[in-house]
This record gives structure tokens, C-alpha cells and sequence, in this order.
């Protein structure tokens, strides 16, 4: 990648760097709690010093803060395209604060990664109750998207690079299998509740979920083919819709009215 | 090495008949970067690496391909390149059973060319860039998609009472699922099971079909499931 053509943001970085001055040698200090409070190092940017004092009010530490802005500058430029010094630039911190908490840009994925994961967890535990019907579903797969929205950066490179899924296999299969057994759960619980009839064929009954699965793990990479990534709330709704299409055959009428009111209200 | 070879940039069938030395240093490359990403993925494929398995130095990899995303973009131009064969076979005889046959022509060359067919609009700055040199990411896909709806509609596989907005959206569903069930199968598969998969892969882009198909279209469908689910699709017993 050493070969790559760089963009102009790159150019005042450079004169930047020239400017930081020399970090102190040996271990850094701990940073842990303290970390907001001690006095910054580097080039200050009035936006940067804006920030990071935000952060400290808020008892954010300077990691949670590589992650946010880390995060910010992923869903822009892509994975391939983010630098470790981008990123220090954005923040007024020295390369080496960063490094002292992240040592490659690899960890630092993996940490929005780790996020993501653990924001989906909590997403699921609070929307599916008993009370379930076509629009719950509805909205609890919308929640889902928008909160994967601000990681496409991110999940777009994990659900997308060959190396990532087969390093992340065993993490998947485990989400996946989670995923099956809420899905099938639901399906039971709306059939309780009168919006749909029973998936008799258990082979049809998989094809159906697996379906509804993958849209809504790739409709952020279709939509990005057709889309600028500033556009993907706005055409969210539509993709949703689509993965409840699938349900249609087994809706009852009351499913069918809920879901035809659904598309109404999308249009 | 012969000036022709070099200038040639599609595989082509008499390429690979030919011996091993006259295939051109660019097809060269082209082969052993598709076993490395498919390997490690687009993100680890280092041209280094590839010039050290090929012997050859890296200014001589980049005087063919300037950056790993141009070896990426022309296996991309390649596998469209075999696709295309699966569009031209899209005729008006179309019934659920030939489209199963084209999904599963379609799954097992996203198979072959897995690193690349992933990764495809997996980074956002590869996307951009893909837009900004007006390269088309995704059409022919699309439009076949497209065909394929229309022919089955007018060969009454789609239910009569399907408005159109629901035809379009089935659509763009099908088209979702050729085009990422292969990323989802190495989700919800181990990457060794994934090959003998495909044939299950082809039913589910299929199955995309099956909330819009009329009873004619689902009585094929689940013809064509009977046979898939008995893993017996080549008529021997395994």
C-alpha cells in the first residue's frame, strides 16, 4: 500500500509532525482514569482541545476517545485508507499516545469491532418481549441498522474481507446461531399473537431466516453500490422492509394489514 | 515472452491450453494473487508477498498493476468475464429450475473468485474510489436480476395479485442474496464446509423468489428443494 496515492489531507500532517515535539522516553504514564486530565501534548487544534475537554467532563477516558474518532474516520475513508496519524492529528495527540494504548490500527478495529458487537447484544435483549408483532419486528430490525450504521466503516471490512471472516469464523457462527434461535423464538411469539401462521417445512422455515439474516447483514453493502454513505439512513427503511418481505407467505390477515401499513408509512 | 500474450487481458480458452511458459507475466500474477487473496483476503494481500511467491521483483509487479487494488479491479473485470456467460443464458424458456441452475453456475464462480467477490464493496474507500474512476460496481449483476424477473413474470411464475413495487423489491432481494451469500456462508459455516454449501447457497438465492412466486413457481420451488436437500442433485448416491 506504500505505493498509494495519498490525498491532500495528508499534505499538513507532515509539517505537523515536524513541529510535535519529541515524546519523553521510557513507559508512558498511566493513563487510565487520569487520563483526560493531564495536559496535552502536540500541536493543539482549538476543535481537538474542544473535544478532548468535552471528553473529559463527560469521564470519557482517551481510549473510549481513539475509539469514537478512530470509529468517525473509518466510516469515512474505509479501513485500508486510515492511518494512525490521521487519526493522532484529529485528536491533537501525539502517534505514540495512540500507540501506548493501540499498538497497530489492526487493534484498534478489533476494538470498534469488539463495540459493535457488544452494542447488537444489547440491542436484541431489550426489543424482543412477548408482546411481538410485525411492526415491533420491524422496528427492533431498524434499530439494529442504524446502530450498524454507525459501524459500516467497520462491519463492512469484517463481512467483507476474506481474512476477516475466517479469522472472526468461530465469532460468527456463535452470532449467527444466537440470531436463529431469537428469530425462531419470534416466529413462535407472532404466531401467538395471531400475525402469522405456522413455517411447517423446516427446510423453508431455515431458508427463510437465513434469508432475512443476510439482508440484514448486506444491505449496507448493496446500498453503498447505489448510495453515498451519507444517504444510508434515509434509504435504511426500505431494506428493512424488504427482509420482512419473506414473511409474507406465512402472515396472517392481521400480519398482512400491519405489514402493508408498514410500507405505507415507509413511502 | 511474446509482446501478444502480454497485450492479451482476458483469459480466454486458448490460453489455457497453452504451456505452462507461455502464459504472460500478467496472467501470472493474476492467478497466484486470486490464490492469495482468496487465501488471507484483500486487506493482508501485500504485493511484496506476491512478488516473493512469484519470483519476481516488485517493480516488475507494479509495471502491470501500479497498486493491489488495479490485480484486484482486473480479477473483478474477470470474473464479470465468466458471468457474463450466465446473462446470455437468459432466455424466454426461463423456469424456476434453469434459474436455479444459473444461481448455482453463479455461487460456484463467486466461490472460485471468493477473496475478490467478497471484499467487493466491503471498503468504503475502495468504493469511493471506484466511483470517482466511473467504474460500474455492480450493473451487470443487477440487470440480470432484473431479466430474470421480467421473464419469469411474463412465463407466470409471479403471482398475479404481486404489485409492482413488491416484483421490484423481490428483485433487488434476489439480487442481494446471489450476490452475498457467499459472505454469509463463511458467517454461518466453517470455512471447510462452505464448499459443499453451494449447492444449498443456489436455493437460498432462489428462495428470494419464493414470497412472490405463484402456486406454478412454488410447486417447482419445492421440487427443486426436495432434490437439493437430499444432497442428490448429480443423481448419485453419495
Amino acid at each position: 500500500m506504500s505505493t498509494q496515492v495519498k490525498t491532500e489531507k495528508k499534505k499538513p500532517q507532515e509539517t505537523d509532525a515536524a513541529v510535535q515535539p519529541k515524546r519523553k522516553r521510557g513507559r508512558p504514564r498511566k493513563t487510565d482514569k487520569t487520563a483526560g486530565e493531564k495536559s496535552p501534548r502536540g500541536v493543539k487544534s482549538e476543535a481537538a482541545r474542544k473535544t478532548r475537554l468535552a471528553a473529559k467532563r463527560a469521564g470519557t477516558s482517551t481510549r473510549d476517545l481513539i475509539i469514537a474518532s478512530a470509529n468517525e474516520i473509518i466510516n469515512r475513508t474505509g479501513v485500508v485508507d486510515f492511518r494512525i496519524e490521521t487519526l493522532a492529528q484529529s485528536l491533537s495527540l501525539s502517534p505514540g499516545n495512540i500507540t501506548y494504548h493501540f499498538p497497530k490500527k489492526e487493534d484498534i478495529i478489533a476494538a470498534i469491532w469488539e463495540e459493535y458487537i457488544a452494542v447488537m447484544r444489547d440491542t436484541t435483549a431489550e426489543m424482543i418481549t412477548p408482546l411481538l408483532d410485525i411492526k415491533q419486528l420491524f422496528l427492533y430490525f431498524r434499530t439494529a441498522a442504524a446502530k450498524a450504521i454507525g459501524y459500516a466503516g467497520v462491519t463492512t471490512y469484517y463481512f467483507g474481507d476474506m481474512g476477516a471472516l475466517l479469522r472472526e469464523n468461530e465469532t460468527f457462527r456463535r452470532q449467527i446461531q444466537r440470531g436463529r434461535e431469537l428469530i425462531f423464538a419470534s416466529y413462535d411469539t407472532l404466531e401467538k399473537n395471531g400475525y402469522m401462521k405456522p413455517i411447517e417445512n423446516p427446510e423453508i422455515k431455515e431458508l427463510t431466516f437465513d434469508s432475512q439474516m443476510a439482508m440484514l447483514r448486506w444491505w449496507i453493502n448493496h446500498a453503498l453500490t447505489k448510495y453515498p454513505e451519507q444517504d444510508l439512513p434515509m434509504v435504511m427503511d426500505k431494506y428493512i422492509a424488504l427482509s420482512l418481505l419473506q414473511l409474507i407467505p406465512f402472515l396472517t390477515e392481521s400480519g398482512r394489514r400491519q405489514f402493508a401499513s408498514i410500507v405505507n408509512l415507509i413511502k | 515472452m511474446p509482446a501478444k500474450t502480454k497485450t492479451n487481458t482476458k483469459k480466454t480458452p486458448a490460453a489455457q491450453i497453452m504451456p505452462q511458459e507461455e502464459i504472460s507475466t500478467r496472467e501470472m500474477i493474476l492467478r497466484r494473487s486470486l490464490e492469495l487473496i482468496n487465501a488471507k483476503g484483500m486487506v493482508d494481500f501485500r504485493i511484496d508477498t506476491l512478488a516473493t511467491s512469484l519470483g519476481l521483483s516488485p517493480g516488475n509487479i507494479t509495471y502491470h498493476f501500479s497498486r493491489k487494488e488495479d490485480i484486484c479491479a482486473a480479477l473483478w473485470e474477470q470474473y464479470l468475464e465468466e458471468y457474463g456467460q450466465v446473462v446470455r443464458s437468459l432466455t424466454t424458456l426461463l423456469d424456476i429450475k434453469q434459474l436455479y441452475l444459473l444461481n448455482r453456475i453463479n455461487i460456484h464462480l463467486n466461490y472460485k473468485y471468493r477473496g475478490v467477490v467478497v471484499f467487493r464493496s466491503a471498503d468504503l474507500g475502495a468504493i469511493k474510489r471506484d466511483q470517482q474512476a466511473g467504474r460500474v460496481n455492480e450493473d451487470e449483476h443487477f440487470a440480470m436480476a432484473r431479466r430474470a424477473m421480467q421473464l419469469l413474470k411474463q412465463n407466470g411464475y409471479i403471482d398475479k395479485n404481486a404489485t409492482e413495487e413488491i416484483i421490484e423489491g423481490t428483485h433487488i432481494y434476489h439480487y442481494i442474496m446471489t450476490r452475498w451469500s457467499i459472505n454469509f456462508a463463511y458467517q454461518a459455516y466453517t470455512p471447510e464446509e462452505v464448499e459443499a454449501k453451494l449447492d444449498y447457497l443456489a436455493l437460498m438465492s432462489l428462495h428470494a423468489l419464493y414470497p412472490t412466486l405463484s402456486q406454478k413457481g412454488r410447486d417447482e420451488f419445492a421440487e427443486v428443494l426436495a432434490k437439493v436437500s437430499a444432497g442428490n442433485l448429480l443423481g448419485e448416491k453419495r
